[in-house]
């Protein structure tokens, strides 16, 4: 049966007119206990649903939603290695890669857990070396700057992850520094490789396919930009300046990166879930791998709740659901990140990846075309800055938005050496304060105030925008780990109900394709362009009038 | 005197021995027992018989750290540089448990202001006081050095105290001693700047003869001329694979952590970091030579300790090397007449160190030797013999000790440091 025509959707549908009559100040006055009602912990994550447009019964309907759409068994293959990619026929094991190395999982007949841990070892002893200053450059020095050359999901989550624990020193002997460079037009590679010394400089090549464009393009660069200041050989300078990270080593190993430097995960990864993967070798570059590690606890602790918590209080689920509810019950269709930490700068570029490229589809598994709406716009900033950006359309725009606030409830408490710990910690209390306060006016408008008195119109505020605030204890590897599995998990969930596959992305192949043909008219080869259309052939005749002059 | 000494490095070692020497009843936290049983290692030639004959004589006399002796009438302290709390708290322990007179020598620099910071704890006493003598104990040559110092310097501003010292001071070493006399402040400022003048030196020298390297300048005859002109002198000026020691280090790193609290100033990080660099400077000889590929070589070490005439082998460059060697999977083969056993110690359980008796016997089958420690006795060797034995006769000179034509007519392959390569 169509998602919307089953009685659970139709519940929801119907439940939905008599929810659209109340303000969250109606649902929070007729339910003082909401706030303990609708809150939920894990580990270090608290996260409060009550300023969600919801009551108890939504909860019940949307569950009931989610057990009608089997989602129970299909968090039961998701982590038993089903191949729940079927436009891709295999499975999305990223769940296995932060398993402990004493669990097991059999997987066409081989423990994947010893070849996860096998690689982890492998990336380990890279680390170690270039953390005791043993990796050495042609001219025999240490190597003190690792530029990670990656893009899409070879970078967003290592750069994000990065920025979010700066706060961790790097347990390097000396100093040792960690750059990504992801853009295709060599701009930030050329700008970067101005302040660096050539024969202290290590590149890691991270893509699954090792085909990636971008990232190829940028490795090119980066290998002439070595050979023709060292002055040695081509041999020597990839056996010593190029680490490899893969899930296709011959193709490693044709760029000429030697067995030493390859580091692997498989196919059964997709690139936006590979951060756990050795494609973290630059996060645990930059905080040691002992906290790799927690990150991957933190996010094995997720999954674990996320297997084994009834629906009804399973966080990532509950999550997924409310984020249903609000789409296809309450037409609301863009989503704020909202981090009220600055070391979360990152975190809503990765989500948009992880959230847009999962679930952007239109297409159910069964090859028909969705009659409802699937993943919305999801957008975000630091959200102190955010304040003084776009937060005039949340409270006083038309768009009806509904909002995530993400901060830790500790900063600078383990600072005793740091001078001014105590001015941090309050700058960090008064972020605070503007999170709740945020969320405050978002959800109940005017009304949070005690006498709106005679406020002028245009003054006033509506409220009755939806949020989640996750509060974690502290932003910690083991609680970022969580965080980030939370919201994976919850891009799954919604994909099992919304009955499309969240592991392929074949809408970012026709323009790949669509590059390699007008790079060739670029290039001047004119046989292809007619088959171009006359915009497009327009700009490019443009472009090429202006490089002649 | 009744002398007691808190501390147990060389310095302690060499003070106690020398005290006890000239007639007064000293009390030294090891024991006789303790060196026997090499539990605690003598670094510094001559050392361990002095100790063990003033032991049998009985004017030195060994303590439980925990329960010193209580009464004496110069309390010693050689502590290390971050022990200043023990410090503190040895001095906070002495005063409450003696009335009257009290003189603390300090040997023990904790940084510029630090003795001043103890006379603090005694209530700014002029009776009961404490004295900054700068340590000018020298490896290698720690029995002589602390006798005949160049110049004794005494940082106190308490007079009996100084008549007390100076009295000393003309038993122990003579009455044509110069002496100054300033303010502990002065002699601890004074202390860490001249230590870091020599750093200076040697980074600088070092630095040239890196440049002088890539531009086929031989580096000896820049530094005689150099060190030809009266206002600068020979002294520390040698070019080599870096330098090391204990107490040299330490103090440097706290005079460069100072300056660059007081001022800013990273002049001696500069110092420090080049000469860290510079220990590795031989093995990046060997990484280019081999082109990288080490994996499976065998490199023989000629000397360990952080120079001739002491087995101590604190920040020798020799470290540097041998970690640098054996992390590219080379087995490291070294010879050294003091510093095996401190090294063995160092190294518990390294698969590729081989520890050898002999200086031939360590180059024997090596790829490549490393000259690191200038022993005399490594200056003339059978030369013929080695390079026969030797798989690659690939010579790199750390001390530029030998002729580099000399060696060549041998068979070597030799490099210096700021030399051109035959």
């Amino acid at each position: 049966m169509d998602l919307t025509q089953s009685a659970e959707w139709q519940r929801l549908k119907e439940h939905s007119a008599t929810i659209e009559q109340s303000h969250l100040n109606d649902l929070f006055r007729d339910d003082p206990a909401r706030q303990e009602r609708f809150a939920f912990r894990n580990q270090d994550l608290h996260v409060d649903f009550s300023k969600q447009r919801i009551v108890q019964e939504t909860l019940g309907l949307l569950t009931d939603l989610a057990r009608a759409n089997d989602l129970e068994a299909r968090i039961k293959d998701l982590f038993n290695g089903e191949k729940v990619n079927t436009f891709e026929n295999r499975p999305a094991l990223h769940s296995a890669l932060r398993l402990p190395d004493y669990r097991t999982l059999d997987i066409n007949g081989s423990d994947i857990v010893i070849d996860v841990h096998a690689q982890l070892s492998k990336m380990e002893r890279l680390v170690e070396r270039l953390h005791s200053a043993q990796a050495r450059g042609y001219s025999g020095r240490p190597i003190r700057n690792v530029v990670h050359i990656g893009v899409g999901g070879s970078d967003l989550g290592p750069l994000m992850t990065n920025r979010a624990l700066c706060d961790y020193p790097c347990p390097a002997s000396h100093p040792l520094e960690v750059f990504f460079v992801s853009s295709m037009d060599g701009s930030q590679l050329s700008l970067l490789l101005r302040k660096l010394e050539p024969s202290e400089t290590l590149f890691v090549i991270a893509s699954k396919s090792f085909t990636t464009l971008d990232t190829l393009a940028n490795a090119e660069t980066a290998k002439d930009w070595i050979m023709e200041r060292s002055n040695v050989d081509e041999r020597m300078i990839l056996q010593h300046h190029f680490v490899g990270i893969s899930a296709n080593p011959d193709k490693m190993t044709a760029f000429g990166i030697s067995e030493d430097n390859q580091l692997l995960f498989w196919d059964w990864v997709g690139g936006r879930y590979s951060m756990w993967s050795c494609i973290g070798f630059p996060i645990a570059l930059q905080i040691g791998m002992h906290r790799f590690r927690d990150l991957l606890a933190g996010a094995h602790c997720m999954d674990e709740h996320f297997r084994s918590a009834p629906l009804e209080s399973n966080i990532p689920v509950l999550m997924a659901v409310i984020g249903i509810w609000n789409i296809n019950f309450l037409d609301i269709h863009a989503h704020a990140v909202l981090p009220y930490d600055g070391r979360l700068a990152r975190f809503p570029a990765y989500l948009e990846q992880l959230e847009m490229e999962s679930n952007g589809k239109n297409t159910t598994l069964d090859l028909k075309s969705v009659d409802y709406a699937t993943c919305p716009i999801i957008w975000g900033e630091i959200g102190p800055n955010a304040q003084h950006a776009f937060y005039q359309l949340l409270h006083q725009g038309t768009e009806k938005v509904m909002c995530d606030f993400i901060a830790p409830a500790r900063r600078y408490n383990d600072i005793d050496d740091q001078k001014g710990s105590e001015v941090l910690r309050k700058q960090h209390i008064l972020a605070l304060s503007n999170c709740f306060a945020q969320s405050r006016v978002l959800a109940f408008g005017d009304h949070a105030l005690s006498d709106t008195g005679e406020v002028p119109f245009y003054k006033r505020y509506h409220g009755n925008q939806p949020s989640t605030t996750i509060l974690l204890d502290e932003l910690t590897p083991f609680a970022l780990g969580q965080l980030i599995a939370l919201y994976e998990h919850k891009v799954f969930t919604q994909s099992v109900i919304w009955r499309i596959n969240p592991f392929d992305q074949w809408g970012v192949e026709l323009g790949k394709v669509m590059a390699g043909e007008t790079l060739s008219v670029l290039h001047g080869d004119n046989s292809l362009a007619g088959q171009m259309d006359p915009s497009t052939l327009a700009l490019i005749n443009e472009t090429l009038k202006l490089q002649d002059k | 005197m009744k002398i007691i000494i808190y501390g147990n490095n060389m310095s302690a070692m060499g003070a106690a021995g020398v005290l006890a020497r000239t007639g007064n009843t000293v009390y030294l936290p090891i024991s006789s027992h303790d060196l026997d049983s090499r539990r605690i290692s003598v670094t510094e030639p001559g050392l361990r018989g002095l100790l063990q004959s003033q032991f049998d004589s009985g004017r030195l006399r060994s303590y439980d750290p925990q329960h010193p002796p209580t009464e004496a009438d110069i309390h010693w302290l050689n502590l290390e540089s971050n022990a200043y709390d023990k410090a503190a708290s040895i001095v906070a322990d002495v005063a409450s448990r003696h009335e009257g007179r009290l003189l603390f020598i300090n040997q023990s620099i904790f940084g510029i202001g630090s003795t001043s910071r103890l006379n603090a704890v005694l209530g700014n006493d002029e009776q009961r006081t404490v004295v900054y003598i700068p340590d000018s104990l020298r490896g290698g040559r720690a029995l002589e050095s602390f006798i005949h110092p160049d110049q004794l310097v005494i940082g106190s501003d308490s007079q009996w105290a100084i008549s007390r010292i100076t009295a000393m001071a003309r038993v122990l070493m003579g009455t044509n001693q110069r002496i100054r006399i300033m303010s502990s402040q002065e002699a601890e400022f004074a202390t860490l700047a001249l230590n870091g003048m020599l750093a200076m030196r040697l980074s600088y020298i070092n630095e040239l003869a890196n440049l002088a390297d890539n531009m086929g300048i031989d580096i000896e005859t820049v530094r005689d001329t150099i060190a030809g002109d009266a206002r600068i002198g020979k002294h520390f000026l040698n070019p080599g694979c870096g330098f090391g020691g204990e107490k040299f280090s330490d103090h440097l790193l706290l005079f460069s952590d100072f300056l660059k609290e007081k001022r800013r100033s990273s002049l001696l990080r500069t110092v420090i970091d080049i000469n860290e660099r510079q220990k590795e400077t031989l093995f990046r000889k060997l990484w280019r030579h081999f082109q990288g590929n080490l994996k499976g070589c065998k490199v023989a070490i000629w000397g360990a300790s952080y120079k001739p005439g002491t087995a101590d082998i604190h920040n020798a460059p020799s470290l540097a090397t041998i970690d640098a060697c054996m992390a590219q999977g080379v087995e490291v083969r070294v010879h050294d007449p003091l510093a095996l056993q401190n090294l063995a110690e160092y190294y518990r359980n390294a698969e590729n160190l081989v520890l050898c008796s002999t200086p031939e016997q360590a180059a024997d089958g090596a790829d490549a030797l490393l000259l690191v420690t200038e022993w005399p006795e490594y200056g003339m060797r059978d030369f013929d013999r080695i390079v026969s034995n030797m798989r690659r006769p690939l010579l790199l000179d750390g001390r530029n000790v030998y002729d580099p034509g000399e060696m060549q007519d041998y068979g070597f392959h030799y490099h210096g440091i700021g030399r051109k390569a035959v």
